[in-house]
């Protein structure tokens, strides 16, 4: 049974996948980790991306692409192999989780790694809520209710519902998260200390050999 | 498999609304599982947090890995999270799709159900009261009409799949709440067939027809 996991995983390394999305971490530095986790031979598309007057975009590589058509949704990131395209960051990492083993060792354990993942979902939408989505004007109380209240909660959640056993996809997910809020300088590494579960699955994660290659390698971006 | 899985009994703990708990009944009925449909009390109240006593004491004794409803028991497991529930049973019932890729096109599609749904959230229940009415409109105008174009691009064809129940259900929930009616998706034919093929399942219409009905 292994060996046919091993034989699956040795084909797949051999696919070409090419992932298109903007030159930032963003949405999708965790599928980023995936591909470099599975050794996977994979093309980093980054579309240029800076800010002009008022927070507007300037990429236009990106409304090229968008205006042709081609992306199923209208955005980025998209996931392409064997003539396939597949959009939206969760379907690309579910995917990508399948794909390299990511997922537990049966059904019953990817649905706990789903939770998990969900619950990381969930931190997201919060920190979203006090950042992207929030009025200008209320930005600033509302980050620090959610570094003083949602975070802590969030994290006790997770560090109860972590899930032992080989790195999975919701690891690879809360730790591209927490990576962002620490280079967003928002926490310290050290807001997972006190949550022994949840620290060592990012440990696992920091640990790996194929994530620190990456990680050295990786151009640093303000997103 | 299905038939092995089909022997197994299921247990989805959840209030007794449709709420964020229903996809997952959709998807027990649909595979034509045992399962016990554990519905818990609540009362919502004009101002004030909803009263659910039973739920309360559950939720202070731990019981729930989240602390939240709906909760999936089988086999001496419990998952939580809503959409890990779904996946699970898709997965089981055999409503993913006959291969990975396919598997993602369906996920894709999912999330963009999730995409729209987060949108009414920040119309309904996340914004203040004062701005619900204005949000809710510009919900109506603009949002839906540009996810329903999205995801009228990405349907997938084949047997019914989680993606359809999850938007049929969503959209059950705007049309019981008078948001929209059955002909507001007319002029999206792909996703229209796949709200029918969701509708026109034997298994949903038993179940529909002998739902209690709720508000919520």
């Amino acid at each position: 049974n292994s060996n046919s996991n091993n034989n699956k995983k040795h084909v797949m390394a051999d696919k070409q996948y090419k992932l298109t999305y903007f030159d930032g971490r963003g949405l999708a530095e965790t599928s980023r980790f995936l591909l470099a986790i599975g050794g996977a031979k994979w093309e980093d598309n980054r579309l240029p991306i800076s800010f002009g007057e008022g927070g507007a975009y300037i990429r236009p590589e990106f409304d090229a692409l968008k205006a042709s058509g081609v992306l199923p949704f209208g955005q980025v990131p998209v996931l392409e192999f064997e003539g396939n395209i597949i959009a939206q960051s969760k379907a690309i990492e579910r995917y990508l989780a399948r794909t390299f083993g990511l997922y537990g060792a049966n059904d019953v354990e990817a649905a706990k790694i789903d939770a998990f993942s969900e619950g990381v979902a969930d931190l997201r939408v919060e920190y979203n809520k006090a950042t992207y989505w929030a009025k200008a004007e209320e930005k600033e109380a509302l980050l620090a209710t959610f570094l003083e209240t949602h975070l802590p909660k969030h994290l006790a959640l997770l560090d109860k519902n972590a899930v032992s056993g080989a790195l999975s996809v919701g690891d690879v997910q809360f730790a591209a998260f927490l990576e962002a809020l620490v280079l967003g300088g928002k926490v310290t590494a050290d807001v997972v200390d006190k949550y022994a579960n949840l620290k060592a699955r990012v440990e696992l994660f920091n640990t790996n050999e194929n994530v620190v290659k990456h990680i050295a390698a990786r151009k640093q971006t303000v997103f | 498999k299905k038939r092995v899985m089909a022997e197994h009994h299921y247990k989805l703990t959840y209030f007794d609304i449709r709420g964020l708990g229903e996809v997952s009944r959709f998807i027990l009925v649909i595979g034509g599982a045992k399962w016990e449909d554990n519905r818990l009390p609540i009362q919502f109240q004009a101002a004030g947090p909803p009263i659910a006593p039973e739920f309360g004491a559950l939720k202070a004794a731990g019981t729930f890995p989240f602390g939240q409803l709906p909760v999936l028991e089988f086999d001496g497991h419990m998952i939580a999270q809503s959409k890990a529930i779904e996946r699970y049973l898709a997965r089981t019932f055999g409503l993913y799709g006959s291969n990975t890729v396919e598997a993602a096109k369906i996920d894709s599609f999912s999330e963009g159900v999730t995409d729209l749904r987060v949108e009414f959230m920040k119309a309904q229940f996340w914004a203040k009261p004062e701005d619900k009415a204005a949000l809710f409109a510009a919900f109506l105008e603009t949002h839906l009409p540009k996810h329903l174009g999205l995801l009228e691009r990405n349907t997938v064809s084949g047997p019914l799949n989680i993606g359809d129940v999850q938007f049929s259900q969503f959209w059950e929930a705007l049309t019981l709440a008078g948001a929209v009616t059955a002909s507001s998706l007319d002029a999206y034919p792909n996703i229209k067939a796949r709200v029918e093929l969701f509708n026109s399942n034997e298994n949903i219409v038993k179940y529909i027809a002998t739902r209690k009905p709720t508000d919520k």
